[in-house]
């Protein structure tokens, strides 16, 4: 095996945190109805279902499309950003592990789908208009498809062994 | 035991898979019942309110026209977690009564099972988006009911049932496979 270019993984795990800030602040569906526009982000959205007395969905929502993400985003970061200056962060363990327990609870992919879904619905009712958000999210997927296939814990651990 | 890389407990098989399995497809099973037939979400509008079931939610898209979404949302919601608890059930059972019918069936229904299972989540989505958007005071408002609680728990637990599974067990009757 070659020596692990960690460039990459790390160009891609850059690459989704832009995206994945775009995707939660601007807004994921437009809505018209009688002059005014309404928008919803997910943090709102998810807010709103908090106060509609449904915490856990609430909780399960935010867990699985914001929490997921950006923990698995942490802890790449985390591991390759010392590592390509030559240097082993402190209980590297830790997030390698992480990474691979959060990634069946990660669903962005589901989600957008919910926001097709969701549009389809809606257009009976109101002229709709799919936010910026959604080409984020879309993005963020197959970023994060390219992760799963440059981001190799075994890979990243003989690259430490290697040199330390 | 131990990862002499990371210093983690190792085990030869998941920790008590079977009663773990068990206890989490049960629960679904409960789950299942209250997510299918309490209203996910309720529409009220100027003409009045209505309950929406999952399955209502499937046949007003179909009647609209959008009968490829309608049959995404029937897969995803209706049939996904109800084969998801059968083809558990049906593994749970093989691997406690020591079966040696069909190992490689078995595993690759395993990594079906695991693979679909994320796409239940499609209908929890879908309330959330809505909820958040369609709140015009007297004109319309939806808001989520009891069966989206029910119906998330269902989607989380048939996934963590697949998580304590250990595929490995299905070929432990099979001769030798390196000890238990």
């Amino acid at each position: 095996m070659g020596p692990y270019d960690l460039s990459r993984p790390l160009a891609l795990t850059l690459t989704a945190l832009v995206l994945f800030v775009i995707a939660n602040v601007y807004p994921m569906v437009m809505m018209e109805v009688q002059g005014t526009r309404i928008t919803t982000t997910l943090l709102r959205a998810v807010h709103e279902l908090w106060l509609k007395d449904v915490q856990l969905v609430s909780a399960l929502v935010f867990v699985t499309v914001m929490v997921v993400p950006l923990v698995q985003i942490a802890a790449m970061l985390y591991v390759l950003v010392p590592l390509s200056f030559d240097r082993v962060p402190p209980r590297v363990e830790f997030p390698l592990r992480l990474f691979q327990v959060a990634r069946p609870w990660g669903m962005v992919e589901v989600f957008i789908l919910g926001i097709l879904v969701s549009l389809v619905k809606l257009a009976h009712m109101a002229h709709v208009v799919p936010g910026i958000a959604l080409w984020a999210f879309a993005a963020l997927v197959v970023v994060f498809a390219a992760i799963g296939s440059t981001f190799d814990p075994l890979r990243v651990w003989s690259h430490i062994g290697a040199r330390h | 035991m131990h990862c002499p890389r990371c210093g983690h407990p190792l085990h030869w098989r998941k920790p008590n898979s079977l009663s773990r399995t068990w206890a989490l497809i049960i629960a679904a099973y409960i789950l299942y019942i209250p997510a299918n037939l309490l209203p996910i979400m309720q529409t009220r509008t100027l003409l009045g309110s209505q309950d929406d079931t999952i399955m209502s939610g499937v046949i007003f898209l179909w009647t609209s026209g959008s009968w490829p979404l309608a049959a995404l949302v029937f897969f995803a919601s209706i049939m996904v977690p109800l084969m998801k608890l059968i083809a558990l059930t049906l593994l749970v059972i093989s691997v406690q009564i020591d079966s040696r019918w069909q190992p490689l069936q078995r595993t690759r229904l395993y990594r079906l099972v695991e693979f679909v299972g994320r796409w239940s989540m499609l209908d929890i989505y879908v309330v959330t988006i809505l909820v958040a958007l369609v709140q015009l005071q007297a004109l319309a408002a939806i808001t989520p009911g009891p069966a989206a609680v029910a119906f998330g728990a269902v989607v989380v637990l048939t996934m963590a049932a697949s998580i304590t599974f250990d595929p490995r067990t299905i070929w432990d009757p099979i001769g030798d496979s390196g000890g238990r």
